[in-house]
């Protein structure tokens, strides 16, 4: 006969000395840390930024993780980001004209397999007139090409190279110069060697291709009148994988999201699923152990409860109200004051009930509500652990299910809305699996220690179930 | 009077996490036909795990389970499952189990149970079988109307009576009974001893009657035999072991029995009966028998004879057997 | 047979649970006034639109044109008690959807043409069912059947791995299996159609159809098996081993039943009110994580009508899905409610 530990701590325990316990506790210790580190180093400005387009501007759309260039040996591009300061600056004033001329000029080497996905330039642009922007481009092997020419006032530009129509008929019109098919993207026309656009097969152009070395060049020159003529440029050249985990359709970093989402989910599972086991297992001990009239209602509640599309409603209220994640914890937290807890509890506490040792106190004078805290709770108590361990990933998952259907929070980055946001971005259908398995790989994950963790608890406190 | 039943070093290991339990530790007997031997002894002690071994219903994680068990003069630990099934449970040999709460059955009817046997062992019908069933309950003075009901719906002495009626029902020669009054009130204890009395008489039954209760022991058997630790410390025919009790153990045992009319301080016996992994240097009871000697704490008793019938496990009693 | 009375008393709850559900669901919706917005303007629109197809009132003058539509708008409002306090009006709305009188969608519309919210919903409802149905019925028999085999060496090897698998699959919800599969089978190996229920254009052979349907339905039927079965059947083994170490099981083997007969009548009988029990309480979490699930797959169901009035705003069909999701609940547990009852002889002989 094997007798069950009693007491909370006992019960604790000994189930961190079992190996999945000690599993579970690894990971969640991890995830724990994780959470910490967002909340310390200022997330604040990340939850804002998620939903404004402009801060993500300097990442890649839809990039896959960099490690992946790694473990498939494909070397694939990674963001060369050419801000102001790496531009090297000379002004040259022309006396006749009154015109000056600011070039920038910057170098990067470039050896990777393949071309940028995206190429951006943000020009700042002060002057009194107008302003002639050029942007020549020079590739290892030597040759030259204009990518870029127009006319513009002063003003802060954001310029995608590749659907500008003034770099497009600026390529265009080198293409046709060297007698290629003008079909050829920016990208590649930029990044391949001359010699293969001619030919009609393009072939990228390291710098590692040339002997010795060498790297490409870009100038962007703006002429105006001098008076009061400044410039800066920021060139970005946005690789196809970014970061730990890969962006999404809208450039944010997905690791970021998660970072964010990880003390989201586990505070909201963690509260919903300590309150709500902590009520049902007072109500059903409450139940049991007053009787009658209490546990007439009690059992009627539950009963009612239990039949509740509780799914349905919170849809509806989310719906209606479109409200923020906290809110939704206390509607799920009044949806479910009673369930089954209170329904395993009040048996339990019924058969404790019994107990001579409890007939004892009565006799000695104990007060009831002293007898409930003090003798009977205790005894409950690992079990409501052993409950609350199951429910925190079903209360993750509820919220990633309102999120799903676009009834979640609206702004916050959680790790339902990530999952939401590639659902419907197309993850699935068009192979961005970075996007969808790793929020969902973490959810996973945490599910899996709580789940671990229940495994531990159940084996220590329902050994005859386990016994060999 | 024939010997119904011997039972020659009856072993009964099972495995637990924390060790090899020995519950029946070399345990050897004779039953003689039409006779009462209770076994007695404290809760723990291997009394219920004896009874189950002598019926062949063994726990899952059994580890070893050897000795010899001759009803009639067949050795049936030697047969296979499927023959002792057939052969001997329930018609041989049955038991009626201790605590009647959850012994039936709860989504068959009454009767359903009391038949089942016989549908199984017999080549009867139905009509037949529900037939003896309502004559076996008219024996334990049950109503026949209990047939149609359901086990929810009856009284634990009502239960308890069910059960012997069921463990009668195929006539065995041996019944073992398992505690079979602990559950319930003193007089519906009296009623049932008294039964099993009169069925004892009328069918020449030999009982095997477990028990931690002295009292109602003595009122039933005819040989006593006292187990302690997962062996019998003492046997012998219940007048001889109750009036001159040889070993310590029943010594204490029977002073531990409060009289009705006694001036006498209760006594109890100091420590706590061994758990029946750890095995004990010596004689299991030592470190409890306030006249343990030196050999007591090295080596092991066997049973010394006291007289014709009556055996003590205790070098007190000497060294022959 | 049946306990009537037992039966009746439950029904009588159940019955309130659906009230309360509705209630509740009213309540909340028109907490904001939305309830009361729909309703109006749909009378606006309905006395508008027939107001100006009678050729009679077209010829009256502006102003006076204006007087007699405001004149019966409000009596419209008047006669269906729209202008009552909110308590009276919400009781007009419960007893309204209790008898599914759900009002106009405000976009959708159902295939047939209607805008009758109950119309569209009901039309989507076998789908539901018939998805729903079929996999609960294969992932219930697969989990007995391990279940069982679970239970003959328990703590053995098997027994623990599938307890594992069992807790780990059994916090995670069969819509995000779904998801998964999806990446799996939709853009790695393309072995079952990525959702839907026909495929476009669909088989005009009534044996074809069939077919394509059931092609349709097989990945979200595979993946709602492999989510639900492990858990099943680890429940199903405690429910078996529990019983099996009862003191009945013990008696039935002192009474020289064979193995056999004592699995099916002392072990798997006894079993069976639990494992109801068990039913229906995950019939009703299930049935919830179906509506997500048809959403994953396109299952035109009511899952996936919900979400597409989330997507469209249209309120009345959110509101009328709650409603009749509390009726599916309701029905279903009663019938398994009549199952328990039968199978478990202490709650049929009343004490």
């Amino acid at each position: 006969m094997s007798t069950a530990p009693t007491g909370l701590k006992n019960i604790l325990r000994e189930v961190l000395q079992t190996k999945s316990g000690k599993i579970a506790i690894i990971i969640l210790s991890v995830i724990l840390a994780m959470s910490l580190t967002v909340w310390i180093t200022g997330s604040e400005e990340v939850v804002k930024n998620w939903n404004e387009p402009e801060y993500w501007i300097d990442n890649p759309r839809l990039a896959a993780p960099e490690w992946v260039s790694w473990v498939t040996g494909s070397n694939a591009p990674r963001s060369i980001i050419l801000k102001p300061e790496d531009f090297r600056k000379t002004y040259s004033e022309d006396p006749l004209t009154g015109q000056a001329t600011i070039q920038l000029r910057t170098r990067f080497y470039y050896d990777y397999n393949d071309v940028p996905s995206e190429i951006i330039l943000k020009l700042n642009v002060n002057a009194t007139t107008r302003s002639l922007i050029t942007l020549s481009w020079t590739k290892p092997d030597g040759s030259k090409l204009e990518a870029y020419r127009k006319d513009v006032s002063r003003g802060a530009y954001l310029i995608f190279l590749y659907t500008d129509a003034d770099a497009v008929s600026s390529i265009k019109s080198y293409l046709s110069g060297i007698n290629a098919s003008p079909d050829i993207a920016i990208q590649t026309v930029l990044f391949s060697s001359e010699a293969s656009l001619k030919s009609g097969e393009p072939k990228i152009l390291r710098s590692s291709d040339v002997n010795p070395p060498r790297p490409y060049e870009v100038i962007i020159s703006v002429t105006s009148r001098k008076e009061g003529l400044s410039a800066s440029a920021q060139l970005d050249l946005l690789g196809k994988v970014y970061g730990i985990a890969g962006t999404d359709n809208k450039r944010r970093d997905i690791f970021i999201g998660i970072l964010w989402g990880a003390p989201v989910a586990l505070a909201f599972g963690l509260t919903a699923a300590l309150i709500i086991s902590f009520v049902q297992t007072i109500l059903g001990a409450l139940a049991a152990f007053y009787g009658y009239r209490i546990d007439e209602v009690v059992e009627r509640l539950t009963d009612v409860y239990l039949v509740l599309p509780f799914l349905s409603l919170l849809i509806t209220i989310q719906f209606i109200y479109k409200t923020t994640i906290w809110t939704i914890l206390i509607t799920v937290i009044a949806l479910s004051i009673f369930g089954t807890i209170t329904k395993s509890t009040r048996s339990m506490v019924l058969q404790i009930k019994e107990e001579p040792y409890i007939e004892a106190a009565i006799s000695y004078g104990a007060s009831k509500a002293r007898i409930l805290f003090l003798y009977i709770l205790p005894r409950v108590l690992p079990y409501t652990f052993a409950n609350v361990t199951v429910l925190v990933p079903s209360y993750i998952f509820l919220e990633a299910s309102l999120s799903l259907l676009g009834v979640g929070d609206p702004v916050l980055p959680t790790w339902g809305k990530l999952i939401e946001e590639a659902f419907i971005g197309g993850a699935t259908f068009y192979g961005y699996w970075w996007w969808i398995l790793i929020p969902s790989s973490l959810i996973i994950l945490v599910s899996m220690a709580f789940a671990l963790l229940w495994y531990s608890f159940d084996k220590i406190l329902n050994p005859r179930l386990r016994e060999e | 009077m024939s010997t119904i039943l011997t039972v020659e070093n009856l072993r009964l290991y099972y495995r637990t996490r924390r060790g090899i339990v020995k519950a029946v530790n070399n345990v050897s007997f004779q039953l003689e036909r039409g006779k009462t031997l209770a076994v007695v002894g404290e809760s723990g002690c291997g009394k219920s795990s004896l009874a189950y071994a002598l019926i062949r219903i063994l726990p899952r994680n059994v580890h070893e389970y050897s000795g010899v068990i001759r009803i009639d003069g067949v050795d049936v630990l030697k047969l296979s499952e499927e023959e002792f099934r057939k052969n001997y449970r329930m018609k041989k040999i049955s038991i009626v189990p201790q605590g009647a709460m959850n012994s039936l059955n709860p989504v068959l009817k009454v009767g359903d149970q009391l038949a089942e046997p016989l549908l199984v062992h017999l080549d009867i019908d139905k009509d037949e079988a529900l037939r003896r069933a309502a004559e076996v309950l008219e024996n334990v003075r049950l109503p026949k109307a209990l047939l149609e009901r359901y086990p929810h719906e009856l009284s634990g002495g009502m239960k308890q009576r069910v059960l012997i009626a069921m463990a009668l029902i195929m006539k065995p020669e041996i019944v073992i009974l398992d505690e079979p009054t602990s559950a319930l009130d003193i007089i519906t204890q009296a009623n049932i001893i008294n039964f099993l009395k009169d069925l004892q008489s009328e069918y020449n039954l030999s009982y095997i009657f477990i028990t931690h209760d002295l009292g109602v022991a003595s009122e039933l058997s005819d040989y006593f035999a006292v187990m302690y630790a997962g062996k019998i410390a003492e046997m012998g025919p219940a007048e001889d072991v109750l009036t001159n009790p040889m070993h310590p153990y029943t010594e204490k045992l029977l002073k531990t029995t409060p009289r009705l009319r006694s001036e006498s301080m209760l006594e109890f016996i100091p420590g706590s009966p061994p758990d029946l992994i750890e095995q004990i240097p010596g004689c299991s009871f030592n470190p409890r028998c306030p006249y343990a000697f030196e050999k007591c704490r090295i080596k092991e008793p066997h049973m010394i004879r006291i007289s014709s019938q009556h055996y003590a496990a205790c070098w007190l009693r000497g060294d022959e057997k | 047979m049946l306990p009537v009375k037992y039966l009746a008393k439950r029904a009588l709850i159940l019955g309130v649970t659906v009230v309360i559900a509705t209630y509740l669901t009213v309540v909340i919706a028109n907490a904001g006034g939305l309830v009361d917005q729909i309703l109006t303007s749909q009378i606006r629109f309905e006395i508008t639109q027939s107001l100006s197809r009678d050729p009679a009132f077209s010829r009256l003058p502006e102003d006076l044109r204006e007087k007699m539509l405001e004149e019966r708008i409000t009596n419209a409002i008047k006669a269906k008690g729209l202008d009552q306090p909110f308590i009276i009006r919400s009781f007009i709305y419960l007893v309204d959807a209790l008898t599914l009188r759900l009002g106009k969608a405000l976009v959708l519309k159902s295939n047939a043409g209607s805008r009758e919210v109950a119309d569209i919903i009901l039309e989507r409802l076998p789908n539901t069912i018939a998805l729903f149905t079929t996999a609960t019925i294969i992932y219930s028999i697969i989990g007995i059947i391990i279940g069982l085999y679970m239970t003959r060496k328990p703590g053995g090897f098997f027994d623990r791995f599938m307890a594992m698998v069992a807790v780990i699959t059994g916090v995670i919800p069969p819509w995000f299996f779904a998801i998964i599969f999806l990446l799996i089978f939709a853009f790695y190996v393309r072995l079952f159609p990525l959702g839907g229920f026909v495929s476009v254009p669909a088989p005009s052979d009534p044996l074809l159809f069939v077919l394509d349907v059931l092609y349709h339905m097989a990945l979200p039927l595979i993946t709602w098996t492999i989510a639900l079965f492990p858990y099943w059947a680890y429940v199903v083994r405690n429910i078996v081993i529990q019983t099996y170490g009862e003191d009945f099981v013990t008696i039935a083997k002192a009474k020289g039943l064979s193995d056999d007969k004592i699995l099916r009548r002392y072990v798997l009988r006894p079993s069976m009110p639990p494992i109801i029990t068990n039913v229906a309480l995950s019939l009703v979490f299930s049935l919830q994580g179906a509506l997500i699930t048809e959403v994953v797959f396109n299952w035109p169901g009511i899952g996936y009508l919900l979400n597409l009035a989330i997507l469209s705003t249209d309120a009345p069909i959110v509101i009328g899905i709650t409603v009749i999701t509390a009726y599916l609940l309701v029905i279903t547990v009663f019938i398994l409610e009549i199952l328990y009852s039968i199978l478990d002889p202490r709650i049929r002989v009343a004490r």
